[in-house]
This record gives C-alpha cells, structure tokens and sequence, in this order.
C-alpha cells in the first residue's frame, strides 16, 4: 500500500470522527478487500476516536445472496435505497453511518448499479432527513458512474478517498518478520503464476498440433483390407499406410501403438519408404517422443534428423512444428520460436496469436505480452466461443500483471445456471475453465463469497471434447482453485484434500495432454501447494528436496520459464524453511540459492515477482532480532 | 469561511499572516462556487498538520482537481472544453459534444456565470491543463488546411 492510499485511509476515519451531521463520503476501493479492510477499520477505530458508540448500516445486496445472476433493480432498490431513504426513525440520528457497499460489484452488475444511481438522485432531498453521514464504497468501475448517473448527489459529497489494500496474501509474504509457511498467507504465490501457464497449455500447443488432432478424426487406416491381408500392395504403399495408420493414433493419443508403428516406418529401407515418408515419420515421432516426456530422447533424435531432400511446403510445416513443440516441451523457448518462425502459419490467425500471446507471458516478456493480447477481439460479433478463449488469455494476462479489475472485466460476464445447456462439450469445458479463473481473479481482489459461487456453478456434464484430456484438465483447474479457496478460508484440511483431487485430475490429463510442460508446472503447484499445508508430512524436508528437485528440472538449462522460476524459487523458499525449523545449517544456503534464482523476476512488469523478489531478500538477508 | 469558522479558528489553519493568500488561492481554485470552498476547507480539516503551508494548499488543490480531469479525461471532449475555456460560449457541435456537455455542467467540470449575460468557463482545476491546449492547437489545425489549400 503506498502511503498516499494509507494517508486516504486515516483521512477518512478523522473525516467521519470529526463530522457532526451528514455528510456523503466516497471511497474508491481498489478491491473487495480494500473494502473489507476499511469497514473493519471503521468499526474498529471511529468509535475509539469519536469516543462514542457507531452504528455501522452496511448496505451490501450481495450480503448472503445465493444465486450469482446480475443484480435486478428490484433487489438494488430493496436492499439499498429504502433502508436508506426512508430509514426507521432511531437511524436517522447522528451515530449511525450508512455504508452502500457496491465494492463487489461485477461488470454484469454496472447497468444496474447505473439504475440505481440514477433513481438515487431523483430520490436525493430524502437523504436530507439523515443525522448521520453516508459513506459509499465503490469500485474504480464505479467511480465514474456515479459521477454521471447521480451528478446531484455526487455533487454535495464531502470528500472523496481512494483506498487501496492494506496488505494482501502476497504482500504478507515480503513484510517484516511474516512467517508465509502458515495461514492464509502460505499460498500467496498462487498470484505470480498465470493460471493458463499451468491450465491452459492446450491453447498455446494448439497450432502446432492441429494437423495431428484432425488425424483423429480419419478413418482408421489399419481396418482397411491391406492391412487385413486381403491382397497383396506394394511395399511403399504399406509403409505410407503404417505411417498414415500411426499419425492416427497419435492423434487419438495412443502413444504406444503409434511409436510401434513409427519404429516400423523409420526401420524400413529407403527402398520400401520414401525419404518424405521417413521425413514425416520422425516428425511424429519426435511428437511421441515428447509427449511421452522423453525429451532429451527427441531432442537427440531431431539432432540427428538431417533433412537433404526437398519436402512439400505442408509435410515441411509438419516438421517445423514438431521440432518447435519439442524444444517447447524442453523449455528451449527462444530455439522454439526462432524454428516455429519458419512455420507458415495456419489459417486460423486467433489460435495463432492466442499461442503467442501464452508464450509470451510464460517467458516473462511481459510488454509483447500486453501488446499481443490488446489485438484479441473480446467481442463476440466473430465466434463467441474464439472471443471467449480471447477474453481468458486477457484476463490471465491482467491477473499476472495485478490488474485484476480489469481480470475481472474480461471475465466477468457469467455464464449462468442452465444456459450452458446448447452448448457443445468444448464450450462447456471452456465455460468451466472461464469460470474457474473467474474464481481466481475474485479470490485474489478478496471478494471469497463471489469466488465461492462461481466455483459452485452447476454445469451439464460433458463428455467428447476434442480432445479427451480436456476434462481432467479442467478438473484439475477447478480442485486447484477449490484448494486455494479453502487455504484462504483457512481451512488446510479441506485445502489439502482438494489439492489431492487435483492430482488424480492431473494424473488422468498426463495420460493423454500435449501440453506437457503446462501439465509440470500445474503438477508442481499442486504438489507445493499440498506440502505447504500437509498438516503430518511424514518428511518434510525429503518432500520440499522432490520438490526443489522437480524445479530444477522443469526450469532446465536454458532457464527460460519464468512460470517454472516462480516455482522453484517457492519450492527452494518452503525447503529453507522446513531446514531453518529443523536448526539446519544448510537453510541460509538454501535462502541465497533461491535468492539467486529469484533474481531476473525483477524489472519484468509483474508486482507479484517482485514481491516474491523482496521476501526472497529477506529470507537471504534475515533484519538482526531486536 | 469566516461563517464556518471563527477568526481564531483561520488563524490556526492557514497561520495568521498567510490567511489572506490561503483564501485567496482557495477562492480561485473554487471557480466561486461555495460549496466547493466549503468542500475543501473540509477537506484541509482532516490533515494533521496546522497551519496549512503553501505547498500543503497547493498539493491539496492538486489532490482535489483530479476528480474534474479525471472525467475530463474519461469525457472524449477535451476539444469542447478548449473551446470554453478560449471562447467562455458552450456551443456542442453534434450529439457527442451534446452529451459531453452535459456531462461537465452536471459534474461542474464547466461552470455557468451570470454577469448581464451568461457566459461559460472551465473549472479552475481544468482550465490549465495541457492537453487544452493542444486540443486548441489540433482544432485550429483541423480548420486550417482548406485555407492553406486555397490560398
């Protein structure tokens, strides 16, 4: 919190000690706990400084609402304009403030919240009749409406305050003497990872494997009657089919017949398979390779791979593509771009500049990123359901970079109870997966209840996505998420079995995901978060060295992931602090190693790094007790 | 002021020597609208430290006129209120204009005067900000080119 936020603070609680009658008071609030926050202050500290009782009104008509539909005017009306305008008459004695509270407000909210306003200044002389003062909390989205639908109102306001959050899970982590390993706090970091650097690989994988999950979609090339025996083709033509009958399977993510039947193609003589053929072979291979996290072997293939023939532009593209995506899955980010450069690119230009944008962020090139996603439209008048995934990669982007209002704004027209039901499975599952982050974004702005029904929202259950991991994925997202919001409700045991949830989701999307190197970073936070809580570890220090071991790997040589840094330096944090309790020597050691690690995080453009940054320093560099 | 608070009391926020200037700058800043001088002298009420200095004032007046360029800023008219604040006339060209008019008179970011006629000028808080003047700049430029043309 800076100090001019703080400075706001204290000037509104001397404002309302001082105040003798009513007064209108505004106070912009950067989230719902910015808002909480205040209201606690207010009640903790006017009575103290007016040195008489307060009767706190909050008007809050999301207090205790069970459905997560938009506000109807009615609702606003009932909830906040007549307990306010024609109060009973013990409240309209000075004593008592009035608090609208629209701090949780969602962006599907505004036009209403608008109504209201605008009804509130034809209303305005009934405010005449209050004793006491008004103090209405509002989000920056807000601040303006206010303004505009009731100028006559805003116009006699006594002043005007902007607060800002007093400390956050996040900011705990860094401040003086905080212990992170415990409480709400302990999970903090969950703010500096772009949620879709762990759940949503698919989007960022997707053009390179487009080709190969339309394969699925073919015919099965080993029912036909070559296959079955019943003549006798030519050589060639069997190994083309081999070839063609593996690419299928790798497109059904059957990785085991297809690297059978691909070691069958490669081994054939070049009198039997022609160059292109093997060509093509080792391209799918190369993709076998790696989603069966054999990297190094599929790196050591594409080393050896030395292409002297002149392949068609569309089965080249296919080879770019796989050496692309398995120094991808290597975490060789920069040798990936540089060879998906050669890559001409598929005629869908949202997926492809979705997958940029993703890559972008994950190699913490934070201002391409920003510049890449104000090209994603977020309307809908193209494809609703392209403009949805646009609205998610926005929003991931803006909750990394702590705009989580604007998060929110992306995100933040819901999708309600039953109207899902048209929809395909993919746009369920990517409701679901929208929903989620939604939960994320209102978790972090503080607003637990929002977070708490978006994560309970029924959705038809769907079965036949295009790709068959999509449903653990997404599972695994929401268990994660569902995890979080039990750690911040402080509830580690329901944290830790949701955490465990999300593994065996994790485990069933390994079986099948491409996207590698997203499902590690999302098992790795799932793990972390789990040992972090895991109230009896039979080891704690074993576990907390997997973990840091599991880091290093994941980060790689190249050190090119920031997402995987983010962990590491976490994971490296949780093992100098389960050394430091067991009086281990080694602990100072450790905190420099992640201090070390935690170092290119600064100048980034994220806030959350550099905090992680700062806490990290204090862990090296310990303040001498007093 | 002297009705809101007593002379002893404007001695101790604003220093006895200093209260003249210290009115002064508020009553400019005002755009002699009372209820914003009430407003600020509020507002310098909650401050911790008296009497209130020249940059104390000067911060606090900064403070205060970020509301007005804020929905200056968020309008979409800045070339209207350059126009006010060079002509004093309010005179929208089209619906937007119309509606941004609107908009400044309810929220005071243009303020009406009546001498023997009316006339129009920009909050005080407005009247010197930059972009004014660029768009004052720009709006001439936008006229100039048929003349240049056709010389």
């Amino acid at each position: 919190m800076s100090a001019a936020a703080g400075d706001d603070r204290s000037r509104l609680l001397r404002a309302l000690a001082l105040s003798r009658r009513f007064h209108l008071f505004l106070a912009y609030c950067a989230s719902p706990r910015a808002a909480d926050q205040l209201l606690r202050a207010l009640g903790d500290e006017l009575p103290r400084l007016r040195k008489r009782p307060v009767e706190r009104v909050c008007l809050d008509p999301y207090e205790g609402r069970e459905s997560d539909a938009p506000l109807s005017d009615r609702e606003l009306a009932f909830r906040i304009l007549i307990p306010l305008l024609s109060p009973p008459e013990e409240r309209k004695a000075h004593g008592v403030v009035h608090v609208v509270d629209a701090s949780r407000a969602t962006h599907a909210d505004t036009d209403a919240w608008g109504r209201l306003f605008a009804l509130w200044n034809e209303k305005r002389n009934a405010l005449q009749q209050l004793g006491g003062e008004v103090l209405v909390v509002l989000p920056e989205e807000l601040k303006r409406l206010f303004a505009t639908a009731a100028p006559d109102v805003w116009s006699i306001r006594s002043g005007e305050y902007t607060i800002e959050e007093e400390t956050s899970g996040l900011e705990a982590m860094s401040a003086p003497g905080a212990r992170p390993g415990v409480g709400r706090e302990a999970l903090g970091w969950y703010r500096a990872l772009p949620p879709l650097a762990l759940f949503g690989g698919d989007l960022l994988v997707r053009p390179w494997m487009r080709d190969i999950v339309l394969e699925a979609g073919v015919e099965d090339l080993s029912a036909e009657p070559a296959f079955r025996g019943g003549h006798d083709p030519d050589k060639q033509a069997l190994v083309q089919r081999a070839r063609r009958s593996a690419e299928h399977a790798l497109g059904q993510r059957r990785f085991g017949d297809a690297e059978r039947l691909l070691q069958g193609v490669l081994a054939s003589t070049v009198a039997h398979a022609s160059q292109e053929n093997q060509q093509r072979a080792k391209a799918a291979f190369l993709i076998v390779l790696a989603a069966e996290d054999r990297v190094e072997e599929a790196l050591a293939l594409n080393e050896s791979m030395v292409v002297s023939i002149r392949l068609t532009k569309a089965w080249r593209d296919r080879l770019v593509q796989a050496e692309a995506y398995v120094n991808w899955c290597a975490g060789r980010f920069g040798v990936a771009e540089s060879i998906d450069a050669r890559r001409a690119k598929t005629a869908n230009e949202t997926e492809e500049n979705q997958s940029r944008v993703l890559r972008w962020v994950e190699r913490g090139e934070i201002v391409s990123a920003k510049k890449g996603a104000a090209i994603l439209d977020i309307e809908d008048n193209a494809d609703p359901f392209e403009a949805l995934d646009n609205r998610l990669i926005r929003a991931d982007r803006s909750f990394l970079t702590g705009g989580l209002q604007n998060a929110a704004r992306y995100i933040g027209i819901s999708w309600k109870d039953g109207v899902d039901n048209d929809c395909d499975d993919d746009e369920i599952a990517s409701a679901i997966r929208t929903d989620t982050l939604t939960a994320l974004v209102e978790l972090a702005r503080g607003n637990r209840s929002r977070a708490v029904h978006v994560l309970s929202r029924k959705h038809p259950s769907f079965k036949r996505t295009r790709e068959p991991e999509m449903s653990a994925r997404v599972s695994a997202f929401h268990a994660f998420a569902s995890g979080l919001l039990q750690a911040e409700g402080q509830n580690p045991e329901g944290a830790v079995l949701w955490f465990t949830r999300a593994r065996a989701h994790i485990a069933a999307w390994s079986r099948t995901g491409f996207d590698r190197r997203s499902l590690h970073r999302a098992s790795l936070a799932v793990d972390l978060a789990h040992a972090t809580l895991d109230p009896a570890p039979t080891d704690p220090v074993g576990v907390a060295r997997q973990l840091v071991e599991r880091a290093v790997v994941l980060l790689g040589a190249t050190a090119e992931d920031y997402v995987a840094r983010v962990l590491a330096v976490e994971a490296r944090r949780e093992l100098a602090r389960r050394l430091a309790d067991r009086g281990s020597d080694e602990a100072t050691a450790e905190a420099h190693r992640a201090l070390d690690l935690a170092r290119p995080l600064a100048g980034r453009g994220v806030p959350a790094w550099e905090t992680i940054l700062a806490a990290t320093e204090r862990d090296a560099f310990p303040l001498p007790a007093r | 002021m002297g009705k809101r608070i007593d002379p002893a009391g404007l001695d101790d926020l604003f220093g006895h020597d200093a209260i003249h200037d210290r009115i002064r700058a508020i009553a400019l800043w005002s755009g002699g609208y009372p209820r914003e001088i009430v407003r600020l002298l509020q507002t310098l009420l909650e401050l911790e430290a008296f009497p209130v200095s020249a940059k104390t004032l000067e911060r606090e007046l900064h403070r205060a006129g970020n509301t007005y360029r804020g929905i200056v800023y968020d309008s979409g008219a800045i070339p209207l209120l350059a126009a006010v604040n060079r002509t004093k006339r309010l005179i929208p060209k089209d619906d937007h204009e119309r509606e941004a008019a609107d908009l400044f008179l309810q929220n005071n970011v243009i303020l009406r005067y009546l001498n023997d006629e009316e006339w129009m000028d920009v909050h005080p808080a407005v009247a010197g900000m930059k972009e004014l003047e660029g768009a004052e700049l720009d709006a001439r430029d936008t006229r100039e080119p048929a003349s240049r043309k056709d010389p």
